[in-house]
C-alpha cells in the first residue's frame, strides 16, 4: 500500500520539470559549501545580479522566439550595434542614448522577422546571416575602432538600477508571456504551427513580433552595456547568444518551443548559469577548469532534462 | 502539485542561506583579505619561514586578468608573479581572455572583488573601461593597476589618477615597435604585408597598427590584407591560407597580435605548405616558442617583443603587491615603462630562449625579491624600479 502510494507520487513528480529547479538548488548549495559560505554573502549579491543582469534580460526576450520553437543567432551583434548607436546618441544627450539603442534594435529584429516570415528562411540560416551583415555593418561604423560614452553615464551603471530595471522586465515579460494573447500564440505556433493557423492566428505577424522583442531587448542591453564598460567595440555582445541559450537550455525550455516554454524557466536558467559562474571564481578556478566544469554541467543537464520527443529540426 | 514544489525549493532555498549565514559567522570577519584558506597559507605559513627577518605584513590576495598557461611566456610570467607573491607573503590568482574585451574586464573585476580580493591587476582592451574599474574598486576598496597599457584619454587619466586605490601602471611604446617591425621588413625587401591582429578597439595592437601604417605611408609599404580576432592555430592557418591564395605578390605577413598559443607555427606551416618560404616571409610582435627553429628555417625573418612578455605585469604586480601590504613604493601613482627590442637572427633568438625559453626561469632571484618589498627595503623607489627595467632590458640576451 505504502508503495504504491509512493509510486503514485513519483509518477506525479515529472523528474524533468523540477530538474532545473534541483539543478540551480544544488549548484548554489555545492558553491556555498566550497567557497566557504561567499556565493550568498551580502558582498557577492552585486556580483550575482551584473552576472545575470544581461542573461536575464536576454532570455525573457528571447522565450518569445523560443517558444515559437526558432532561434535568433544575431541576438549578440545585435547588441553590438545597439551599443554603438546607443554610443552616438549619447554624445548628442546622455537621455537618447536609450531610443538610439532601442529603435535599431527593433529594426534588426524586423529585418530577422521579414527574412524568415516574407523569404520563408528558416531562423537559424536567417538570423545567422542578419548576424555576418550586422557585424559587417558594426565593424564599419565604428570604422575600425571603438565608441566611448560620455563618462558621466557610467554613474547609472548602479545595483539600484539593474535590480529595478531587472524586475520591470521580468514582471512586463512574465505578464506578456503568461496572460496576453501574443504571449499565449507564441506557444501555439510552437507547439502545432499549422494548428494555430486554422485556428485563425496569423503566425507571419507573431512571427515578426517575436524577432522586434528580441530586437528591443537586445537594444536594451547595448544601452546598458554602454553604461556599464563606457564604450562599444566590434566584440560587445560576442558572448551574449551562448549565454541566453545556454540559460534557456539549463531552465528547460524546449527546443521545439510550444507549450513546454515556461517563463519561470528563463529565470531558473539565467540563475543557475549566474551561479555556476560566480561560483568557480569564488573558488579560484582557472579559465580551463571553469569551462571545462560548465561544459560537464550543461551537458548532464541537458542530458536530463531534454525533452527528446518534442525534438524537430529548428524552424 | 506546483505549489508543494515551490514550497520544497523555498525550503531547500532558505536552508542554503542558513547555512550561509553560519559559515559567513565562522569565517570571521578576513572579507577584505580573501579567503581564510588561502589567507591562512599564503599569509603565516610562508612569510615566517622564507622571509626570515622580514617585518610582520598583512597577508593579501591579488588577481591578475592573464592567462597563466597555454604558451611558455604565459607560464613564465605567472610563475614569477606567484615566486613574488610567495616571497610577501600573499597568494595571486590568474584568469585568462579578460583583455579580449570590455565585458570581460568588468566582469572580471566584479567576479573577483566579490571573491574577496585586495588587488586587481588588468590590461584593459580600452581606455574606457578604467572608469567603471574605478568605481568598481573604490567602492570595495580594493587597489588595481594596470598592466601592458597607457592611458591614452586624457580625461580618462585625470579620472582614475583621482582615485586613491589606483596605484600606477606599466607600459610600452606600442606604436614605434609598430613601425620598427614595418621598418625591418623594408630593409628586407618587403612591400605587400598582410597583417593578423586583434579586433578593432583594442587598445595595444590599434596603437601597433597605427604605427604599421605610418611605416607604409613613409616607406611605401601596402598592407594587403587582414585577419582578426584569431584565437586559435586553426584559424592562423585558415587566414595564411587566405592571404597566399588571394596575393600572388605578398612579401610577408605580420603578427600584430593574437591570443592562444601556436598562432606562429601554424603561420609558418601555412607557408611552408604553400611552398612560398622563400618569398614570404613571417614578422611578429611578441617572441613566440619555436622562434629559433622558425628563424632557421629562413621563414621567421624579425621580431620585437619585451624582454620578458611576463616583466611588465611582474613590475606591475610589485607595485600592487607594495600598496597591499601597506608600503607603496610612492605617494603619487606611479608610471614604469618598459623597452622592446628586436631579435631578427637564430643567434640571439638562442641567446633569449637559453634565458626565457624556460618557463621555469625567475627573473630574480628569491633575495631580490625580496628587495623589491618595501617592507625589507625602505629605500624602495619609482625610480628605482624603472632603473632595475631598463638593466633587464639591457640583460636581456647577454
Amino acid at each position: 500500500m505504502k508503495n504504491q502510494k509512493e509510486n503514485i507520487v513519483l509518477k506525479k513528480i515529472n523528474f524533468k520539470t523540477i530538474f532545473p529547479y534541483l539543478g540551480l538548488v544544488g549548484v548554489i548549495v555545492f558553491f556555498q559549501i566550497y567557497s566557504g559560505g561567499r556565493v550568498l554573502s551580502t558582498a557577492n549579491f552585486k556580483a550575482i545580479i551584473s552576472e545575470c543582469f544581461f542573461i536575464i534580460i536576454g532570455v525573457t526576450g528571447y522565450i518569445f522566439i523560443m517558444a515559437q520553437g526558432n532561434l535568433d543567432f544575431s541576438i549578440g551583434s545585435v547588441m553590438g550595434l545597439c551599443c554603438a548607436t546607443a554610443a552616438v546618441g549619447a554624445g548628442i544627450h546622455p537621455l537618447l542614448a536609450i531610443p538610439f539603442a532601442v529603435v535599431p534594435g527593433i529594426i534588426a529584429g524586423y529585418i530577422n522577422g521579414f527574412v524568415h516570415v516574407k523569404l520563408k528562411i528558416g531562423s537559424l540560416i536567417g538570423t545567422m546571416s542578419v548576424q555576418y551583415i550586422v557585424n559587417g555593418i558594426l565593424v564599419l561604423a565604428l570604422a575600425g575602432g571603438s565608441l566611448t560614452a560620455p563618462i558621466s553615464m557610467l554613474q547609472w551603471n548602479t545595483l539600484t538600477v539593474k535590480f529595478i530595471v531587472i524586475i520591470i522586465v521580468l514582471s512586463a515579460g512574465f505578464y506578456v508571456f503568461r496572460f496576453t494573447a501574443y504571449g499565449k500564440r507564441c506557444r501555439a505556433i510552437g507547439s502545432c504551427a499549422e494548428a494555430a493557423k486554422q485556428s485563425g492566428v496569423k503566425i507571419g505577424k507573431l512571427k515578426i513580433a517575436a524577432f522586434m522583442t528580441v530586437g528591443a531587448i537586445s537594444g536594451l542591453l547595448g544601452f546598458f552595456s554602454l553604461i556599464r564598460t563606457g564604450t562599444s567595440t566590434v566584440l560587445t555582445g560576442s558572448e551574449l547568444f551562448m549565454n541566453v541559450l545556454c540559460a534557456a537550455l539549463l531552465g528547460g525550455i524546449p527546443l521545439s518551443g510550444g507549450a513546454g516554454a515556461k517563463f519561470s524557466s528563463a529565470v531558473i536558467g539565467s540563475l543557475t548559469m549566474a551561479f555556476l559562474t560566480n561560483g568557480m571564481v569564488l573558488m579560484g578556478l582557472s579559465t580551463y577548469d571553469k569551462q571545462l566544469i560548465k561544459g560537464i554541467v550543461f551537458l548532464i543537464t541537458i542530458a536530463i532534462s531534454f525533452e527528446r520527443k518534442n525534438l524537430v529540426v529548428i524552424k | 502539485m506546483k505549489r508543494r514544489f515551490m514550497g520544497i525549493f523555498l525550503t531547500v532555498v532558505l536552508i542554503v542561506m542558513g547555512i550561509a549565514g553560519c559559515s559567513q559567522k565562522g569565517s570571521g570577519t578576513t572579507d577584505k583579505t580573501g579567503t581564510n584558506e588561502t589567507t591562512d597559507n599564503a599569509g603565516t605559513g610562508n612569510t615566517e619561514s622564507d622571509t626570515g627577518s622580514m617585518p610582520e605584513t598583512k597577508p593579501f590576495k591579488i588577481a591578475v586578468g592573464l592567462s597563466d598557461s597555454g604558451a611558455t611566456m604565459f607560464s613564465l610570467m605567472s610563475n614569477n608573479l606567484q615566486a613574488f607573491a610567495k616571497a610577501a607573503g600573499g597568494e595571486v590568482v590568474f584568469e585568462g581572455g579578460v583583455a579580449a574585451s570590455a565585458d570581460a574586464t568588468i566582469a572580471f573585476v566584479e567576479n573577483q572583488i566579490a571573491a574577496g580580493v585586495d588587488g586587481i591587476l588588468i590590461g584593459p582592451p580600452a581606455d574606457s573601461v578604467l572608469p567603471t574599474v574605478k568605481t568598481l574598486c573604490e567602492e570595495a576598496g580594493v587597489y588595481w593597476g594596470i598592466c601592458f597599457r597607457n592611458i591614452l584619454d586624457e580625461e580618462v587619466k585625470k579620472l582614475v589618477e583621482s582615485s586613491e586605490y589606483y596605484v600606477g601602471k606599466c607600459y610600452e611604446d606600442e606604436e614605434t615597435t609598430g613601425y620598427q617591425v614595418m621598418l625591418n621588413l623594408h630593409n628586407l625587401g618587403a612591400e605587400k604585408v598582410a597583417v593578423i591582429s586583434m579586433a578593432k578597439g583594442n587598445t595595444t595592437t590599434d596603437l601597433r597598427e597605427e604605427g604599421a601604417n605610418r611605416a607604409c605611408k613613409e616607406l611605401g609599404m601596402e598592407i594587403v590584407a587582414e585577419s582578426r580576432d584569431i584565437a586559435q592555430a586553426s584559424d592562423a592557418t585558415g587566414a595564411t591560407e587566405s592571404f597566399l591564395t588571394a596575393y600572388s605578390a605578398l612579401d610577408a605577413v605580420f603578427i600584430v597580435g593574437a591570443t592562444g598559443a601556436g598562432v606562429h607555427e601554424a603561420v609558418a606551416k601555412a607557408i611552408e605548405d604553400a611552398d612560398r618560404q622563400d618569398s614570404v616571409k613571417l614578422a611578429t610582435i611578441d617572441f613566440p616558442d619555436s622562434m629559433s627553429e622558425l628563424f632557421e628555417k629562413g621563414i621567421l625573418v624579425t621580431c620585437s617583443g619585451l624582454p620578458s612578455w611576463g616583466y611588465d605585469p611582474f613590475m606591475s604586480f610589485v607595485l600592487l603587491v607594495n600598496t597591499c601590504m601597506g608600503n607603496p613604493v610612492s605617494d603619487k601613482k606611479v608610471t614604469l615603462t618598459c623597452s622592446m627590442f628586436d631579435i631578427n637572427n637564430k643567434e640571439t633568438a638562442e641567446k633569449w630562449l637559453k634565458k626565457f625559453g624556460d618557463a621555469s626561469t625567475l627573473y630574480y632571484t628569491e633575495d631580490e625579491m625580496k628587495q623589491l618589498i618595501k617592507a625589507n627595503n625602505q629605500g624602495l623607489t619609482e625610480e628605482e624600479l624603472q632603473l632595475k627595467m631598463i638593466e633587464f632590458s639591457r640583460n636581456a640576451v647577454n
